[in-house]
């Protein structure tokens, strides 16, 4: 279920007609092609449709490299939050 | 084509809150926010600028060194800017200088470090430099001109000076920067009076294979004492990517004045270095064409050289 609704985010945020499809595997840099700024749009993204906020987890999310362990990640801060 | 004895990394910083100020963010964030926007996911300056401090919060350099050992990086140049006097920091440079002493220490034999000091303040400043050198052993001098001097300033040359005395380099920050910052004293020609006056003194031209680089060429041409640094490398505006500029860039017979550098965690925190370290050194990659020497010298030689310390295991 997360991982549906971020891929539709993800899909959001890298714009590109080329841009491969989303995928569980898929790495944010190597497959998608993401800068710094599509980082931050993805993170304020997941915030609003999530409802969770993030900022305490920065320096965590920086180190995930792909779209499933973005998903687990949010899976577990919004399960913490409830 | 072989990995060099031993890669430094001749440009990066520790990604640390507590060494930049909250301005400098600020700039860098009013700009992604413009690129976020015409992307159609409006973010706010403040909610950026407070994303971006948080990312930076390796203080004892820990994970700079663990993405280091993933690169095959063996050594990294910490510079140290000194933004206190034009920003409201939230510790002073003295401060800062001794972070980095902490964090050498807790990573014995990984960096090297060029201490920034703004030049106007003024004696207490010069001191303070000197101190990081004869003292905590630092090994070079980090200038940040878009604070709001000329690198050619009459102001700086005291710091030049003990730079001679102890044989030290000298690492300018060229090209825009931060936009709370001041790019009239960003351009790579402002080394030439300094670099005349101070012949025995070497100059880098921080991200000069990136930024402005035809001055930055020329410059490294035709004074014998100026270096250039190709840091960020993997943000280089050119359509062809950053491998097709710096292809072109080590084909223009000025190898023995590149080091290489990448200015983490300014551009790659989320990625780390390593993968642009295997692009980089990959079979059709932009060292292809370059003889071995070449590649020693930048990726590691001739910084060592420039700080007057052996290379090699
Ligand atoms: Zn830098």
């Amino acid at each position: 279920m997360t991982m549906e609704r971020l891929a539709q985010i993800v899909n959001r945020v890298v714009s590109s007609p080329r841009a491969p499809e989303v995928r569980e595997s898929s790495r944010f840099v190597e497959d998608l092609g993401f800068s710094s700024v599509n980082a931050i749009m993805l993170i304020a993204l997941i915030e609003q449709e999530f409802e969770i906020d993030l900022e305490q987890h920065m320096t965590q999310l920086m180190q995930i490299q792909t779209v499933g362990g973005a998903a687990d990640y949010i899976s577990s801060v919004a399960a913490d939050a409830k | 084509m072989q990995r060099p004895p031993a890669i430094i990394d001749a440009h990066c910083h520790l990604a640390s809150n507590r060494c930049v100020p909250r301005e400098f963010f600020a700039g860098v964030a009013a700009n992604m926010a413009r690129s976020s926007a015409f992307q159609g996911v409006p973010v706010s300056v403040d909610k950026i600028t407070q994303m971006l401090w948080l990312q930076h919060e390796d203080h004892m350099g820990d994970k700079l060194v663990a993405q280091m050992d993933e690169a095959g990086i063996a050594r990294a140049v910490l510079l140290v800017p000194d933004f206190t006097y034009v920003f409201k920091s939230p510790i002073d440079i003295e401060s800062i200088a001794r972070q980095h002493v902490t964090v050498r220490e807790r990573h014995p034999d990984r960096f090297w470090v060029f201490q920034g000091v703004d030049p106007r303040w003024g004696k207490e400043g010069f001191d303070l430099f000197e101190r990081a050198v004869t003292e905590f052993g630092f090994e070079g001098l980090k200038l940040y001109p878009p604070c709001g001097f000329s690198p050619s300033s009459e102001i700086v040359f005291p710091l030049y000076e003990i730079c001679r005395r102890h044989r030290l380099p000298v690492l300018v920050h060229t090209g825009p920067t931060s936009p709370t910052l001041d790019f009239t004293f960003a351009d790579p020609y402002l080394i030439d009076k300094a670099a005349r006056e101070f012949p025995e003194v070497n100059f880098i031209l921080g991200h000069g294979g990136v930024n402005l680089v035809e001055q930055a060429k020329l410059m490294c041409k035709y004074r014998p004492n100026v270096y250039l640094d190709i840091s960020p490398f993997p943000v280089v505006l050119c359509d062809g990517g950053w491998p097709q500029h710096l292809t072109s860039l080590f084909a223009q017979g000025l190898n023995h004045k590149i080091v290489f550098g990448t200015d983490w965690p300014v551009h790659s925190l989320q990625t780390g270095v390593r993968p642009l370290m295997d692009e980089l050194f990959s079979e059709r990659g932009p060292l292809r064409a370059l003889e071995q020497r070449s590649i020693d010298g930048i990726f590691g030689r001739s910084i060592a050289e420039l700080v007057g310390k052996p290379y090699g295991n």
